[in-house]
């Protein structure tokens, strides 16, 4: 429409003449733009990171931990309080999708040839690689057939592999831990970090070569057990606690020989301590906008008032309130889209120089940009309307009247 | 020139306005006939109700009372959009203090009533041109206001209120800002105007001006006291109706 150009160009005219004083409160909503996709950015690639740990450590796994055996006054040096028969009836509980039975050894010293390094080292079986979303880089993994023979054979993470065999291929090399020998079979894919912890800086052999070889005893240590969904991880545990009291016999007033633990909880705790930072920023963003929105109906008032008589001229030419009206909301929408640019701008710069400095990890969205901008925009036409709304109404005789 | 048909015909009109408490009379039952081709001025002295008169000859301001019809259409009544209408595409006003925008071209100047008009941008050009030209500011189009004396700015004034063609050309004080040669300059370009057939209201106390219309209103304390056509003797007393 013929107006609306002409009111695109009155309002670009305004806003130069007083280029400053349009900067000037602007900066409000550039702040409250820039500031909310920067939350945005950084809260999901927090959300990322989580979803990737929790996918690390293996979705809705409860890891249940027995305890050394009393013996007399004494405990075990390396019997455990689960048994077989525990871990069958842990199997059989119905929203169980998978056990996995496994035994660490921490900071222990394995080598190749003159190199040597410390790693952790887990005895595990097949179901392992399901639970833990784990696959094989080179060669393969820990077979069922491993575990059955009871063969002395190695998975070795990434780390491990590069600190035993650098520059070289270690399949079917031989590693040494104590006096036994052990032949490569794979390496493992890259699994990353969690917290401190190098994930990759691991060794995998078959769960008997663990219990039976290097620390002798029988029962295991840890049981992985993977539920059906998130909602059935409370109740398996209590399940859980209560199999292994009975068939642990133990009395009401004795404490629990084992614990459970759920694997991403303490992920989960993160993700929630995010969210309430991303809430908490997102209404300091929104401030923002208000105070930001409120300095343009401020500005837009001043406005009105030096041009009254501009207005009383427009009017007297066929101007009509609408068109009048129109006017100033362009005005008050320019410059707010305007700033929900530079707000934009601000946004993704700031978000890189966290990336850059901090080493987080940001996720931009298209969409998050959508709304900061519209959001910049709907402030204009909302605290915009007021003013507009007052230039309207003048009356021509009036505003002609004015200086 | 008895049967050209009427621009402008007020019956009764009376306008009050609000003091504090009171309420003063500022045109107290009006009537007049304004035939086309007409070049009418309003002369009296100060607060005798000559300003409020031509707003509302202007669709500026609404009558109290009484009946204001524009080319035969009744707009007394009318709401504001509608008025505001009229006046960029019936009416051309010319004020005493020119009113143009300042950070604007004379084009610009001119150009605004087609734009609130609705004309498209490529109509608009011809038009605007040929009111520059029609005021002898042909040649000044790309200059601002404050690069053009007070004459040459009334005669963008005039150019803007003719430029949309309207029935009527109204002008309040147009030569009260101006010297001798200027205002001559412009009553020129008025005589002009009016030599081409369009229909002219001027207020004003200067007999300068009032001498070149072809009929003569008086007015005072809101009433109409004179009326009379150039060359023809004072007749006292309210006008009769129509």
């Amino acid at each position: 429409m013929t107006t609306l150009r002409e009111n695109l160009r009155i309002a670009l005219r305004a806003l130069h003449a007083n280029w400053f004083r349009g900067v000037l409160t602007a900066l409000g909503i550039v702040i409250g733009v820039g500031s909310v996709i920067t939350v945005n950015a950084v809260s999901a690639g927090a959300a990322k990171q989580v979803s990737e740990s929790i996918r690390r450590l293996g979705a809705n796994v409860v890891l249940v931990d027995g305890e050394f055996i009393n013996i007399g006054r004494g405990q075990s040096a390396t019997e455990r309080t689960i048994t077989a028969a525990d871990v069958s009836s842990i199997a059989a509980l119905p929203m169980v999708t998978a056990v996995a039975r496994s035994q660490d050894m921490e900071s222990l010293t394995v080598a190749a040839g003159r190199y040597r390094t410390t790693t952790y080292l887990l005895g595990i079986t097949p179901s392992y690689s399901g639970l833990y979303n784990q696959s094989a880089a080179e060669g393969r993994l820990i077979a069922g057939s491993d575990v059955a023979f009871g063969r002395s054979v190695m998975v070795l993470g990434l780390v491990a592999a590069d600190k035993l065999f650098p520059g070289q291929d270690p399949l079917g090399k031989v590693v040494r831990v104590g006096s036994h020998e052990f032949e490569v079979i794979g390496v493992q894919a890259k699994k990353g970090k969690n917290g401190g912890e190098n994930l990759d800086n691991r060794v995998f052999v078959p769960l008997p070569i663990v219990t039976g070889v290097l620390l002798g005893g029988a029962n295991t240590k840890s049981v992985a057990v993977q539920v059906r969904t998130e909602v059935d991880i409370g109740p398996v545990q209590d399940r859980i606690g209560a199999i292994l009291r009975r068939q642990h016999n133990l009395p009401a007033s004795y404490a629990d020989d084992f614990s459970t633990e759920d694997q991403a909880s303490t992920v989960k705790e993160a993700q929630q301590a995010t969210t309430t930072f991303q809430a908490l920023t997102f209404a300091l963003g929104g401030i923002s906008m208000l105070v930001g929105g409120i300095g343009i109906m401020n500005m837009m008032l001043v406005s009105v008032r030096e041009r009254t008589r501009e207005i009383g001229i427009r009017k007297s030419v066929g101007a009509t309130p609408g068109t009048v009206q129109a006017q100033f909301l362009m005005e008050a929408a320019v410059l707010t889209s305007l700033a929900g640019i530079a707000g934009v701008a601000a946004g993704l710069t700031a978000t890189r120089t966290i990336g850059a400095v901090l080493g987080w990890q940001t996720v931009v969205s298209a969409p998050s940009l959508a709304v900061a901008f519209l959001l910049a925009l709907a402030v204009g036409l909302f605290f915009g309307y007021y003013p507009a709304r007052r230039a309207a109404r003048l009356d021509p005789i009036v505003a002609l009247q004015t200086l | 020139m008895p049967s050209s048909s009427p621009v402008i015909e007020l019956t009764d009109v009376t306008k009050s306005h609000r003091v504090g408490e009171l309420s003063v009379r500022a045109l107290d039952g009006v009537s007049l006939v304004v035939r086309e081709g007409e070049y009418v001025a309003v002369t009296g002295p100060s607060g005798s109700g000559k300003t409020t008169l031509l707003s509302i000859l202007g669709c500026l301001d609404r009558p109290s009372t009484g009946s204001y019809r524009l080319v035969g259409d009744e707009v007394a009544g009318l709401d504001e959009t509608v008025r505001a209408r009229l006046r960029g595409r019936r009416i051309g006003v010319v004020f005493q203090a020119y009113n143009l925008l300042p950070r604007s071209t004379a084009y610009e100047n001119v150009e605004l009533p087609l734009v609130y008009a609705g004309i498209s941008a490529r109509r608009r050009p011809p038009l605007v041109l040929a009111a520059l030209e029609q005021v002898g500011l042909g040649a000044r189009a790309r200059h601002r206001p404050g690069q053009m004396s007070g004459g040459e700015q009334q005669r963008v004034g005039i150019a803007r209120a003719l430029v949309a063609g309207p029935a009527l050309l109204l002008a309040d004080e147009l030569t009260g800002n101006l010297d001798s040669k200027s205002a001559g300059d412009v009553l020129a370009v008025l005589d002009q105007v009016h030599a081409e057939g369009t229909t002219i209201v001027v207020i004003t106390h200067s007999d300068d001006v009032a001498d070149r219309a072809s009929r003569r209103l008086r007015i005072s304390d809101g009433v109409l006291v004179g009326d009379q056509a150039r060359d023809q003797t004072l007749t006292s007393g309210p006008v009769a109706s129509p």
